[in-house]
């Protein structure tokens, strides 16, 4: 339960800076997205039970706090989410090494559903700008996890003593 | 990785949940009790961290940037420090006075109730062009609702809550707001664009558009009221298939820089066709 909570604040957190500050140092377009990192840390950390809750609330919020359809990020998300858990289970991320790569291939399929959903639903049409978009994204939030990972890892390293879990 | 058979069933149901609150959100906006929950979560948060951030800035302003100066002039640095404050802090209200006042002049000048809000936040995701505003359904404001700046609009209600709502700005590809070239008379669709940032498509071919001409809404889209600015035409060009002219538009308000909106309360998506603006300016 302490893991969930601890997911959740973290994600949560990590929404309302996106939202607020992250924008005015960045581009607004081209700001990387936290929670999808903190979605990516949770995949190789956490456990999958909280981790699966907390993903998926995370998801809906950032539907809240983006002008997403209700449901697009939960799917987004929890899609990164099983994806990472299934490459670290299968793989072992931390030992090999393999944090970037799976972070750039998370970012890069996550923001193609992105627009693939809205394009689907009718809201956007294809425009050549999406693909650079796309990929200054990822660039840019792949990048991102050489400042939250060891930012995750510190936070969770002293919440863990805090609370006395392993 | 799903370990057991419960693991599974909790991913397939979540997704599956995900999936059935995607598909019926595409048909229209919904602003539920768990729409107002969350956003009465984040109300606080985002206050404060925007409270926070304008102090922090300030603080830069004010006297970070003033440490070199110190250095340099010696013993008149405190007088200089505190000069400095006073004046940052007076441009800082006198620019906030000039705004408000242009808020009041235009709240004045529309025929219709209106509520002043302040911007909150900003799209999280970056990928949809919304801000946050901290009026909600309390205070009148509802989906479709007209936003607007005294230097233009910048879109309508997309979601609202109680205490809090999101504007969908016109530069989002999903916007579209039914517009007319002022000097011309010319009706055309606006858009926003992910390559411009919006775009007056679907215009007369023969209408004589040139490169500067303001663009104003018809009122004909229902949610808009008529003859309020809404940019000026920066390049026209015929369309793809030669059947229409279009023009990118750059928008008369500065979308990234809006610290209040007016929200123009009225019947969601059905202003009547009486002349707005226009006809008072």
């Amino acid at each position: 339960m302490n893991e969930l909570i601890f997911f959740l604040v973290v994600g949560l957190l990590s929404l309302v800076f996106q939202s607020s500050v992250l924008g005015k140092i960045l581009p607004f377009e081209y700001k990387p997205d936290v929670a999808l990192l903190v979605v990516i840390w949770i995949g190789v950390k956490g456990d999958y039970f909280y981790g699966i809750l907390s993903v998926f609330t995370l998801g809906l919020a950032m539907d809240l706090l983006s002008g997403s359809p209700l449901g697009l990020f939960p799917v987004i998300y929890l899609s990164a989410f099983l994806f990472v858990s299934y490459v670290n289970q299968s793989f072992d991320v931390e030992r090999l090494g393999l944090g970037w790569s799976i972070t750039i291939v998370t970012c890069f399929v996550s923001f193609c559903m992105v627009f693939l959903a809205r394009w689907l639903g009718g809201q956007i049409l294809f425009e050549s700008s999406i693909i650079k978009l796309i990929i200054l994204k990822t660039i840019l939030t792949s990048l991102g996890l050489l400042i939250v990972k060891p930012v995750l890892d510190g936070a969770w390293k002293g919440y863990s003593k805090v609370i006395g879990a392993s | 990785m799903p370990r057991s058979i419960k693991d599974l069933i909790v991913a397939v149901v979540l997704l599956s949940f995900g999936l059935v609150l995607l598909f019926s959100s595409f048909e229209k906006g919904r602003s539920g009790t768990f729409v107002s929950v969350i956003y009465s979560v984040f109300k606080p948060i985002q206050q404060t961290v925007t409270f926070v951030e304008e102090r922090v800035t300030n603080l830069f302003k004010s006297y970070i940037w003033l440490v070199g100066v110190n250095k340099k002039n010696g013993e008149l640095a405190d007088e200089v420090r505190k000069l400095r404050t006073e004046i940052v802090s007076l441009k800082e209200k006198e620019l906030e006075n000039r705004r408000l006042k242009r808020v009041l002049e235009l709240k004045n000048r529309l025929d219709f109730p209106t509520v002043v809000a302040q911007v909150i936040g900003q799209d999280a995701s970056g990928f949809f062009r919304t801000i946050l505003i901290n009026k909600g359904s309390d205070e009148g404001v509802l989906p479709d609702m007209a936003v607007t700046v005294p230097e233009g609009i910048v879109g309508k209600i997309n979601r609202s809550s109680a205490v809090m709502a999101q504007v969908m700005m016109i530069t989002d590809p999903s916007m579209s707001v039914d517009c007319r070239v002022e000097r011309t008379r010319d009706r055309g669709l606006l858009t926003g664009s992910y390559s411009y940032s919006c775009l007056l498509q679907y215009v007369n071919k023969e209408a004589d558009l040139k490169n500067g001409d303001l663009v104003v809404t018809s009122g004909l889209d229902g949610i808009f009221p008529r003859g309020l600015v809404v940019g000026t035409l920066q390049s026209v060009r015929l369309s793809e298939h030669g059947l229409f002219q279009e023009a990118v538009v750059n928008p008369s308000a500065k979308l990234s820089e809006i610290e209040e909106v007016i929200v123009i309360l009225g019947i969601q998506g059905g202003f009547s066709m009486e002349p707005g603006l226009e006809s008072k300016n």
